[in-house]
Formats: C-alpha cells, structure tokens, sequence
C-alpha cells in the first residue's frame, strides 16, 4: 500500500479566524508551535486526536482540514 | 526553540563535556598505572560513578542555566515548557539510534573479549558506547528538530 500524502488547509483557516496566529493554534491545542509549523508544511502527520483538536479549534469537520492530497 | 529541543541541546553540550572529562582523566590514571593492580576494575568502576554522578549534576545545572540564558535572550520570562507528540516521536527515533550505536559496541566488545584483549578494555568499550550511543541520539534528535518542520 503507498503512503497516502495528507494536505491540509490549517494556514487559510487561520486567516479565516481572525488571523489566528501558529502561537494561539497551538497553544489551543496543547502542542508547541514547531509542530503546527510542521503540520501546516504537510512534513508532519498529526495523531488522529491531534487531528480532531484542531479541526475542533477551527470548528469545523475533520475533512474540511485534513484533506488527501488526489496525486497520491 | 522547544522545551525538548532545548533539553537535547543542553544533553550534546554535557555529553561532549563528560566525554572529554572522561577521556582525560582515565587516560591520565591508566598511563600512571594505577589500574593495573589486582583491584585495577574496582578502582576503575569507582572512578566511573564518580564520573556519572558529576554528569548527572552537570546536565541538572546545565539545564537550569540554559533556560534562564534562553529566558533572558528571547526576552520571554515564561519559556514554553510544552512537551507534545512530535518531541515523543522525535524521541523515539533518537533511542533507536542510540541502541543501534550501543549495540555495535557491545559487539565490538564481545569481539575484544574473544579475541583475548583484557576486561579493562572490554568495559571502557561498551561504556564508550553508551557515551556515543546516548550523543549519536541526541544528535539525531537535534537534526529532526531543525530539518523536519
């Protein structure tokens, strides 16, 4: 099985709540800064928990942040 | 910086410093004999707790130090103390690392004992490799922390 690319939409969202800053997403959601950072450059692929905390941050559906990306 | 990352970098620094101390001070008794006696092995072993217990304060200190020198620098008075699921899975890969090194030496020292070199030089190889061992995981730790975001 090939590994699936997992995009995400974390740096609009952010925009989209007032411009949210990488400080307070992560702060939300209990993780250090470095690793939203990862996260939003797709070189790091949450827990499915982490996952949940941040779509919940944003308050919105899992699949509206995580997203696969179609050429994997 | 992370909390972690910070912790790794300070691990290196004591790491580099016991070695060398470390290093020094062996070669030094070695080279004036004094374990070559029939009580060479419980001086030695005397000697290297003395040595892991200056390390273990060393890291203490150093660690403390470091944070107020980080707090002061980045002007931050409150420095993130934050430990998350990334630094746990950064850790894992660094003890992998660290177990491969330290299983080479233990062969390696298994290799010296076959091959008839004496338990002093047995021991001070397997203890090299948990000195290389634990640097060779920190130092891969502080590589994912600075590539791998």
């Amino acid at each position: 099985m090939g590994k699936l690319r997992i995009a995400n939409n974390i740096r609009r969202l952010r925009f989209d709540a007032a411009e949210m800053t990488q400080k307070d997403l992560a702060e939300i959601v209990g993780v250090t800064r470095q690793t939203i950072v990862a996260i939003e450059n797709a070189k790091y692929s949450p827990t499915l928990e982490l996952a949940f905390l941040i779509a919940r941050a944003f308050g919105k559906p899992l699949d509206q942040v995580f997203t696969v990306d179609p050429d994997t | 910086m992370t909390f972690e990352e910070r912790n790794n970098l300070v691990g290196i620094l004591c790491g580099a410093i016991m070695i060398t101390v470390y290093v020094w001070r062996i070669t030094a008794l070695h080279g004036a004999g004094v374990f070559d006696g029939h009580d060479g092995l419980m001086l030695w072993a005397r000697e290297t707790l003395w040595l892991i217990g200056y390390g273990i304060g060393l890291v203490i200190v150093a660690t403390i130090l470091f944070s107020i020198f980080y707090a002061i620098v980045t002007n931050d008075p409150k420095p993130n103390m934050v430990v998350d699921e990334r630094d746990r899975m950064i850790s894992i890969w660094g003890q992998r690392v660290t177990i491969a090194v330290m299983s080479v030496f233990f062969v390696a020292a298994l290799f010296a004992l076959a091959f008839g070199w004496s338990a002093f030089a047995v021991f001070n190889i397997m203890l090299a490799g948990f000195a290389f061992g634990d640097m060779a995981g920190n130092l891969t730790k502080l590589g994912l922390y600075r590539f791998w975001a």
